[in-house]
Order: C-alpha cells, then structure tokens, then sequence
C-alpha cells in the first residue's frame, strides 16, 4: 500500500524549512495545487498541528488530515538532515515528514490504514538514522518500501 | 476564487473530520504505536486535542451567518457532514447527479438540490497551475 503511496515526485530529499509552518508549507507545494486548494489544504493541516503536534519523537513527525477539497489519498516525504523544530513530543528536531493527506470520503478507510503503516514504518526507522545517508531518490524510496515490508 | 463563507464552510467540515478521527480506536492505537506513549498518555493527549479542536470549531461558527449554521448543525446531524466534494458530476453525500449548470459554479456557495448538502466543485482546469 506504500508503496503505491511513495511517488519520487512527491519526495524531498533536503527540505529548507527551519520551522513547523515553513514545513508544512514546503510539503504541500509539492502537490502543485492551484491556489485556493494548497491554501485549504495547509491550514488544515496547521489546524491538525496546533491542536497537538504530530511529531511523535525519535526525528520523524507525522502531519496529517483530511480536507473535503482532496480527490485522493496523497504522501508526501520530506527529509531534512538539519532538521526542524516542529514542537515534537520529545521535543528534538525532525529529520523526516510523512505528510499523509486524503479526502473525507473514504473507503475502506484507506487513509487509517496508510496512517498506521506509517506509524509501523516510522518505529523501524528510528532504530537507526539510515534514512539520513541514502541520497539518491529512488533508492531512498526502495528502502523505505522493503522497510515497510519487513516483518 | 471561493467565497468566505464557503471557505469558513470547507474549514469547518475539515475541523469535524479530524473530531472524528481522534475520537477512533483505531488513532488512539496509531498514536500509541507510533509514540511510544501510555494508554492513559496517549489518550491524555488526545483528549487535550479534541478540547482545543471543539473550542476552534465553536469559533469559526460563530464567523458564520445563523441561518448557514442552522443548515449546516442539521446537515451535520443527518448525514454526519455538511460540505461534500462533487465527483464526476456526483453529489457524494446522496450521490445524485448534480446537473451541468452548477458545475461552472466552482467557488460559489451552491447546495446539492437533492439533499442540500453544501457542495465543493472541481476547480476548473483553467485555474490549475501549470
Ligand atoms: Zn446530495
């Protein structure tokens, strides 16, 4: 199912963004929508964060929502090796965004499940920072896909 | 160009959606597993989320006219949600088909004429960037 999900186009392999708004605003360019969409979009998604930070400690955060102005389940990867200060549960910087963004109706409830893969994903990753050497996208995709597989 | 008030609309709807979500099982183990956090942590944290999530959701009701906020509280206790998106020409709360002369209505306030839901239409291409 990510692997479906994890597009190359959708990846940033050195985000600029220092802090949590830049972020978040640097992800959601990537889906190149028009205006009015990307607006809604990432407030939304600010939304999500100023009620709770989805940085869920150990470098990796989370953002994600649904938005009636989505037409399909969309994730974005970031990684950035300065890192960013996203208000984190343990309160480190972030190295690496999984920004999960799906519409509101949902079969199958698609979006969860993608939401707790990633979570499964992001509990193997941070048992070593492998994530932060790989620098070419495609295998950076692969590692992340044979990853997400392993048992 | 969508309308302020639809916009406040889409917001609102979006607020509702992620209501919904931390209030599921299924995202209080998400956030367990993925944290590390206890079951009484996690849910302490969630809970914390939902109260700031219905105090926003009171606020931006209330930048809205009464008469939309009737509409949209008895939307919302009907069908479980007050803004739908139209796909392929179909109302996807009550899935019927929304006739041709809405579809140029992008960004306006419009309601499905079978069930009155607030409809959000596709952008027209014109406005997509490139
Ligand atoms: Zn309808």
């Amino acid at each position: 199912m990510l692997k479906e999900l994890l597009k190359k186009e959708h990846l940033i392999m050195n985000m600029q963004a220092r802090q949590k708004d830049e972020a978040l605003e640097e992800l959601v360019k990537v889906l190149k929508f028009p205006p009015d969409k990307e607006r809604l979009l990432l407030e939304t998604l600010k939304k999500r964060e100023s009620i709770g930070s989805t940085g869920i400690g150990k470098g990796i955060a989370i953002p994600h929502a649904r938005s009636v102005v989505l037409d399909k389940v969309y994730l974005v990867v970031g990684r950035s090796k300065e890192g960013v200060d996203f208000d984190a549960l343990d309160g480190k910087p972030v190295h690496l965004f999984f920004m999960l963004a799906a519409p509101p109706q949902d079969p199958g409830t698609q979006y969860l499940i993608a939401l707790g893969k990633i979570a499964a994903l992001a509990r193997k990753l941070v048992k070593n920072q492998d994530y932060l050497n790989i620098d070419d996208p495609d295998e950076f995709i692969e590692y992340l896909v044979k990853l997400a597989e392993e048992e | 160009m969508i309308s302020g008030t639809l916009e406040i609309l889409i917001k609102l709807q979006d607020l509702e959606h992620m209501l919904e979500e931390l209030n599921s099982p299924e995202y209080l183990n998400i956030l367990k597993e993925s944290s590390g956090l206890s079951d009484e942590e996690a849910r302490e944290k969630i809970q914390k989320s939902v109260e700031s999530l219905k105090e926003d959701i009171k606020g931006l009701k209330e930048t809205l006219p009464k008469d939309i906020v009737k509409k949209y509280d008895r939307l919302i206790k009907r069908y479980g949600r007050a803004v739908v998106p139209v796909v392929n020409e179909t109302c996807l709360n009550c899935f019927s088909h929304i006739p041709t002369s809405f579809l140029t209505k992008s960004g306006e306030l419009v309601e499905c004429p079978n069930c009155g839901a607030f409809l959000y239409l596709p952008i027209p291409e014109k406005e997509k960037k490139s």
